[in-house]
């Protein structure tokens, strides 16, 4: 009786650690268990009290994507949808001269690796990386890219520049 | 505001092909444009913005449990924003069959929003998710392959919109056009496209879509034909559709307050 009931000691908090975790990866099952813990709290209180539901989606699609390595692995049905869950980061939630400074080339690769032509193309048009409309709209993926971290590469680079000639006129 | 949705209960005949390369289209002219992913294999939402059933999506809105205008995601697409689906709309049929007013959801959570065109992509059924819908559009567009078994059940799918519309009380409610999708030049493609001439006339749309592998190849990139290739002839026929239902559905328009208030 006593080995069963330091086994069932032993795994609770295993089991709680477990539900707690899948709770935390989905808000709104979060929102629906703690209105069932607390009946008279409207479900609207019970989701902003479990988590940020009222957080950009874009954001909570981004915490919520597998690794590097699963989304570059996708497989496509007749639309193309992948059948691996989860998501890319939408093209809005990348800042490429933010990636580029803090982490420098090879992580802005690995970020852009996950995206398809479509949001390369609205990160290009995000941040103004092809003003004279240099690109082709046939450009591969690998091209588009190729010109992102061109882009901010260039940018970054020419950043400090303007810095040092306003620091040495002032 | 300008609501249409793209129905058709019969699968593979480019209902979502049409809906992001028209959406696309349409956001090209400088519209902002709202696309409303209500098929459950989130097809549209990927083609647009890559990414796989994000949450929360339409279901929750149907459910109740958030506003749509917090669920709207930005696309790869100018001027055009969706609003995502993911598979619990499968089973969301048995969910709101008891709930008053199931087939109103979706008309109700467009009060709030402001768009110059809303376009609606449906599941391959005539269930309670077209059916909302049809309630929150006020033109729809079926889109017609040209294969054989095409023709067969369409005097049905009229018929049955049409009892959807008396049902639901919904006075403008409009079929804004066929679209026949995947013509080519075989004699099997004009044959039919005849016979659709002479059964729809003047609400056979101009405009058909050709069969092209490049519209598989642009969902790939998550990106519309008129923005891969706009001068491809896929391309170029979406860029036509966008102005003839843009110059159709404003010829034709209601004001999209005035029906909801006529309803509620």
């Amino acid at each position: 009786m006593s080995d069963t009931q330091d086994e069932f000691s032993e795994k609770l908090p295993k089991l709680l650690r477990a539900v707690a975790d899948e709770l935390a990866g989905d808000p709104l099952l979060a929102a629906r268990i703690a209105q069932r813990l607390q009946p008279e709290l409207p479900l609207s209180l019970a989701i902003g009290s479990v988590a940020a539901i009222d957080q950009p989606v874009a954001n909570m699609a981004t915490e919520s994507a597998p690794p590097a390595g699963l989304r570059q692995n996708r497989r496509s049905s007749r639309y193309g949808a992948p059948t691996v869950p989860g998501a890319a980061a939408p093209a809005d939630a990348i800042d490429p001269f933010k990636i580029l400074l803090e982490h420098g080339a090879e992580a802005l690769q690995n970020e852009l690796a996950s995206l398809r032509a479509g949001a390369l193309r609205a990160l290009i048009r995000k941040f103004e990386m092809d003003p004279t409309a240099k690109l082709s709209a046939r450009a591969t993926e690998t091209r588009l890219r190729e010109w992102i971290v061109a882009a901010a590469q260039a940018k970054t680079a020419a950043k400090p520049a303007k810095t040092r000639k306003k620091t040495t006129s002032g | 505001m300008i609501v249409l949705c793209v129905a058709n209960n019969k699968g593979g005949v480019g209902k979502t092909t049409t809906v992001v390369n028209l959406a696309a289209a349409i956001g090209k002219t400088g519209r902002k444009t709202l696309v409303i992913d209500a098929d459950g294999q989130g097809n549209a939402t990927y083609s647009l913005t890559g990414l796989v059933h994000p949450t929360p999506s339409l279901y929750d809105v149907l459910m109740e449990k958030i506003s749509l205008e917090k669920i709207i995601l930005p696309s790869n697409e100018e001027f055009v924003s969706i609003v995502p689906g993911d598979p619990r709309l499968q089973n969301i049929d048995i969910e709101l069959a008891a709930k008053p007013a199931r087939e109103w959801k979706l008309s109700r959570a467009l009060r709030l929003i402001d768009f110059e065109y809303v376009i609606i992509d449906t599941p391959p059924s005539l269930g309670l998710l077209t059916q909302n819908a049809l309630a929150a559009s006020q033109h729809v567009i079926i889109p017609v392959s040209l294969s054989e078994f095409s023709l067969i059940g369409m005097d049905k799918l009229l018929a049955t919109i049409d009892e959807i519309g008396d049902e639901l009380n919904i006075e403008d409610l409009e079929l804004l056009g066929v679209l026949v999708t995947f013509y080519d030049e075989t004699r099997l493609s004009r044959e039919t496209y005849g016979i659709l001439e002479k059964k729809f006339e003047e609400r056979l749309l101009t405009t058909h879509i050709p069969k092209s592998i490049k519209l598989e190849e642009s969902h790939r990139r998550n990106e519309s034909i008129v923005s891969f290739l706009p001068n491809s002839p896929a391309g170029l026929a979406y860029t036509d559709l966008a102005q003839e239902v843009i110059k159709k559905s404003k010829a034709s328009q209601t004001p999209y307050s005035r029906k909801q208030q006529r309803r509620s």
